[in-house]
């Protein structure tokens, strides 16, 4: 299956997220919406950093001289995404009009090609089945669909909400969305509003002017992939050091 | 003729029906729905309960009091999603609050009373559980060596009253935690103002130097984010402007590892390091010298105490090196306003006289109605006619002389230990606990008289009492409460009764009538975003509806009072000084835990092990272990 | 006598054809019975529209069947029809959802969203779920065994000839009406 060019008149979206790291705590609070949104399961008893399921990663950066610098990383829905190129399964998809690179769980084979190929090692498999008590299952989110054991998932930008904002304008009658309708679950939970989202297709809106300041960066940038998750420091170390060596994952 | 059929036949029938299979539907019918039933999970993905509505409450897990935004379907909350503009918490939100909705079903919830007798649980019925309380209250308001205590997390309610009443009418006491963490080091330098009752708030975006010692202020203390927020704020704007956190510990905390600057020191000798800024300030005439003059007593006495601490004294005491001691208060005084903070909420409070030192110091730096502002209370009903007992606390009370104990839902065992609690009691003693969970203090009891969880009732919430404004909101339920709950004030007033103790019932809306009377503050509506004046506000059926959507009160600024404060207390110098200049005493270092879990009355949700077991960012959950 | 090579092939042939195409159908799917008797016409009848019960909202999602609630607005009391009295005594008065067994379900991971189809572009209700409108009694529910879908997905011919455009609601049908209409989709317009 391939991504043909929509032919309606839409213009293309590129959705950003940028993460303010001077303001971030590593308290949680994201990740811990992430899996309450995405209907992400507790932590297995086997479970460790390197095999859990999380969409949003916050780790530590490797430690420089000054304060301690936690760090979100998302998927970060490259432009160029190495794991299109390597999935068996066309699994995952490019979406130009969006810019979102979809994981589509219920095609994956498991192989774990694309965890290889991702250099942000931000994808996680399944290794054992997704299990709630109880209790819990009703608190689940009808809007994401649950996952089996043996596929690869990530973040996928909260796109059930983007689904729901279009079906939104549907029912309004207007071509586009709202942008305040398009909220990721992370964003909204970042107590020191480290986290922001938005388009960078639109010229005059921040995400553009963001990604001009001389205190955004991305991660591993010089490897192409072009990703759209876009970082700000205040401190040049911390942008120098990260955009060249990113973070590595457990 | 006999038919004569060979393996040849058999071959050729078996390869017609093999070639009829492949020409029907079946193999292709097969693989199609063959891979649909391989692609549902054993946990389906539930259908929404009803249509999608977003409601606002707030997070009664914490002190902080954070708004909430819930994202509902039908009644199902299924996630939620932080406030910002809320007068408690703008925009702060915390795991334990984003997960609050799986508390209802958390494997240790208890919706049934229970009773532990020879070591073993056992449920109980609502009338055994009325009759074993009425029977030692009776016993209590016989018997002066046992007496009853009350131990309420959350004072102010109408539930406080009926404890309050409970206490009075057996002669008992009725206890509030103490103040923990920063919040009680203010209390500290409060107590030391002559011009009445006052209380502080801390005002970070009034700040722009933050020294802590041992205070999370960057992580767990307060409204989440908060001060991150303002600091990277403030990091966009000239230098002279930007926010700085110095954290002074003696284990490196994460507050310590976020803040500008780390000052490591011996464990026990934040006296002596106060101290020695506060020479510094005196000595290089860096201190407010108009505020000392106009707001201060005792000054003298007090510069003569800390001629004493040189920063050579102090690097030889504190291990902080002498450069680093005088380099600090020169930067405070340069960088006004400055506040001191001391104290973490999750571990055992510093001891008085180094919250002297520390006060002090707020004082030379003129901290108080600047970045340490002046707030109000929120208005409580009038004690009125009912005889209510005061709040006391457990020193007031000898050990060993509490025959029945009740434990509201509201108390964190982070907050009041349990070996603590257990000096109290006497041999045989009744614990009872009204927590909807078996765990932390509701573990402890021997009888379980579990309340509504989490979301499943309306909480009369004040805010924390170290806010720069006090708030109040009646954060509405979420969920419903299992139908056979025996709601604690239900059972507390059956129970009464029987002993012959009849207690006042409690009238609804009258604290919304008292906020109503007050005329004060303003109320921020989540739904429409914006405030509303109380004296705009018609009647309380107005003002509960207001609350219902999810509003919070909050207060006006209040004018400064007269007053002075003391720098030093009669006969603190020497205390003060033998303290300082003693050997430090350790003191516990609190386990890095999951933020917040220490100072919440109820078990983290099991989807927080996300946290704990698959990120480096915290330390398993220890058992609750503040010590006294 | 030796049977011919092609009738003894035959022997395999015809009963393999015959059991793929008229057993196989036959097994695969099993029958259920609604839990009432719903007339559809004689609620249109009355002047009821598609959008009455099964409406599009303003945040745009879709009520999808209507809730006991909704049907206890006009009966909320047993008369002399069976089908209202059994709703009211089963439904109503216990306070329960009807267990409708619903031809359109769709796996969990399919996202079809009906405010751009409906509101947008105005299709017929129709033109997707047939002539319910004008059925006057709940058609019995054929699930397939295997994978527990509504046969209407499927469409009731097995070698899926001869529909109607509202027969089959397969990932292949919607994808065929999209190319149509030069509309396009990437994976997650429509997965969730």
């Amino acid at each position: 299956m391939h991504t043909q060019k929509h032919t309606t008149s839409l213009p293309a979206h590129r959705y950003t997220l940028v993460v303010d790291l001077d303001r971030c705590t590593g308290c949680g609070a994201c990740g811990t919406a992430c899996a309450v949104e995405n209907n992400i399961p507790p932590a297995a008893d086997k479970a460790t950093e390197r095999t859990g399921t999380v969409w949003m990663r916050v780790q530590e950066a490797a430690a420089g001289d000054g304060p301690a610098t936690f760090v979100p990383i998302p998927c970060q829905q490259c432009d160029h995404p190495p794991c299109v190129d390597v999935c068996p399964q066309r699994a995952i998809e490019y979406d130009p009009r969006t810019g979102i690179v979809a994981q589509i769980p219920v095609r994956c084979l498991g192989c774990r090609y694309c965890m290889v190929a991702c250099p942000y090692h931000t994808r996680s498999f399944n290794w054992w089945t997704p299990e709630w008590p109880e209790g819990m299952k009703s608190t689940l989110n009808p809007d994401v669909s649950i996952r089996t054991r043996g596929v690869v998932e990530k973040c996928n930008f909260c796109v059930q909400r983007l689904q729901a904002a279009r079906a939104k304008a549907s029912a309004a009658g207007q071509a586009e969305i709202d942008p305040a309708d398009y909220v990721p679950a992370c964003v909204e939970a970042c107590p020191s509003r480290a986290l922001s989202f938005g388009d960078a297709a639109d010229e005059n809106g921040e995400v553009a002017r963001l990604a001009k300041d001389p205190e955004s960066f991305r991660l591993l940038a010089g490897l192409g992939t072009g990703p759209k998750v876009l970082y700000r420091s205040s401190d040049p170390a911390v942008r120098e050091r990260l955009s060249r060596t990113g973070v590595t994952r457990g | 003729m006999k038919l004569e059929l060979s393996r040849r036949d058999l071959f050729l029938a078996g390869g017609g029906a093999v070639a009829g299979i492949a020409l029907s539907p079946v193999p292709w019918k097969l693989l199609d729905d063959l891979s649909i039933w391989t692609q549902q999970p054993p946990t389906p993905t539930p259908r929404p309960a009803g249509p999608l509505a977003f409601r606002f409450t707030s997070c009664a897990l914490c002190p902080a009091a954070c708004g909430l935004k819930a994202r509902c379907f039908g009644a199902q909350p299924v996630g939620f999603a932080a406030v910002p503009g809320h007068p408690a918490s703008d925009g702060g939100l915390c795991p334990l609050g984003l997960t609050a909705h799986h508390l209802a079903t958390h494997p240790l919830r208890a919706t049934h009373t229970e009773r532990v007798s020879g070591g073993k649980r056992e449920r109980i019925d609502r009338t055994t559980a009325v009759a074993a309380l009425s029977a030692a209250l009776a016993a209590c308001g016989r018997d002066p060596k046992r007496s009853l205590a009350v131990v309420d997390g959350r004072p102010g309610r109408s539930l406080s009253r009926t404890y309050r009443a409970l206490a009075a009418a057996t002669g008992g006491f009725y206890v509030t935690p103490p103040a923990a963490g920063a919040a009680h080091s203010l209390e500290a330098l409060a107590k030391r103002f002559d011009g009445g009752a006052l209380a502080l708030g801390v005002d970070f975006s009034k700040a722009c130097r933050v020294v802590s010692f041992g205070t999370p202020v960057l992580t767990d203390a307060g409204t989440p984010g908060l001060l991150a927020r303002l600091r990277a704020e403030s990091r966009r704007r000239p230098a002279a402007e930007r926010i700085e956190v110095i954290q002074v510990e003696a284990t490196r905390g994460r507050t310590a590892a976020l803040a500008d600057r780390y000052v490591p020191i011996a464990p026990g000798t934040e006296a002596a390091f106060a101290l020695g800024l506060a020479h510094v300030l005196l000595d290089e005439k860096l201190a407010d010298a108009a505020f000392l003059e106009a707001r201060t007593t005792g000054l003298a006495d007090f510069a003569s105490l800390a001629a004493r601490f040189a920063p050579a004294l102090v690097e030889q005491k504190t291990g902080v090196p002498a450069g680093v001691v005088t380099a600090l208060a020169r930067d405070l005084a340069a960088h006004r306003p400055a506040l001191v903070l001391g104290g973490d909420p999750a571990a055992a409070s510093l001891s008085g006289e180094t919250e002297a030192a520390i006060a002090a110091l707020n004082l030379l730096l003129g901290a108080p109605f600047g970045a340490l502002a002046m707030r109000g209370q929120a208005p409580r009903e009038a004690d009125g006619d009912a005889t209510l007992a005061a709040t006391t606390s457990l020193d007031a009370f000898p050990d060993g002389s509490v025959g029945l104990l009740l434990v509201d839902a509201t108390v964190a065992e982070g907050l009041v230990p349990w070996e603590r609690l257990e000096r109290v009691l006497a041999t045989d003693a009744l614990v009872v606990s009204f927590s909807p969970f078996r765990a932390g203090l509701g573990e402890k009891a021997t009888l379980l008289i579990p309340g509504p969880a989490p979301l499943e009732e309306s909480i009369e919430l004040e805010g924390p009492a170290d806010a720069p404004f006090a708030t109040l909101a009646f954060a509405p339920a979420l969920l419903s409460p299992p139908k056979d709950l025996a709601l604690p004030e239900g059972i507390l007033h059956d129970a009464a009764e029987a002993a012959g103790l009849p207690l006042p019932s409690p009238v609804a809306g009258s604290r919304l009538a008292a906020l109503l009377a007050a005329k004060r503050g303003r109320l921020y509506d989540p739904v429409a975003a914006s405030f509303v004046a109380t004296g705009d506000v018609a009647d309380t059926n107005a003002l509960g509806e207001l609350f219902a959507r999810g509003a919070c009160w909050v207060d006006d600024a209040t004018t400064e009072p007269k007053g002075r404060f003391a720098l030093l207390r009669d006969g603190e110098a020497p205390r003060l000084l033998e303290a300082a200049l003693g050997a430090p005493s350790a003191l516990p270092a609190s386990l890095a835990s999951l933020p917040r879990v220490a100072v919440s009355a109820a078990p983290p949700s099991l989807l927080l092990t996300k946290l704990t077991r698959e990120t480096a960012l915290f330390n398993a959950p220890a058992a609750a272990t503040a010590r006294a | 006598m030796k049977l011919p090579a092609p009738v003894s092939f035959a022997a395999g042939l015809v009963p393999a054809l015959a059991a793929g195409w008229l057993l196989f159908p036959h097994l695969l799917y099993r029958t259920e019975a609604q839990p009432l008797p719903f007339n559809h016409k004689a609620h249109t009848e009355g002047g009821m529209g598609c959008a009455d019960c099964h409406a599009v909202a303003e945040n745009g999602r879709f009520a999808g069947l209507p809730t006991t609630e909704a049907c206890a607005g006009c009966h909320s009391e047993k008369g002399d029809n069976a089908g209202i009295n059994a709703l009211v005594a089963s439904y109503v008065e216990p306070g329960r959802e009807v267990p409708w067994l619903v031809h359109a379900r769709q796996p969990d991971n399919v996202y079809f969203p009906h405010a751009p189809h409906v509101t947008g572009d105005k299709l017929a209700c129709a033109r997707c779920h047939g002539p319910e409108g004008e059925s006057t009694t709940a058609r019995a529910y054929q699930v397939n065994r295997l994978s527990g879908y509504s046969r209407d997905i499927w469409g009731p011919s097995i070698a899926r000839v001869g529909r109607k455009e509202w027969q089959g609601m397969k990932m292949s049908d919607c994808i065929q009406c999209h190319r149509a209409g030069g509309r396009e989709s990437a994976c997650l317009d429509c997965h969730k």
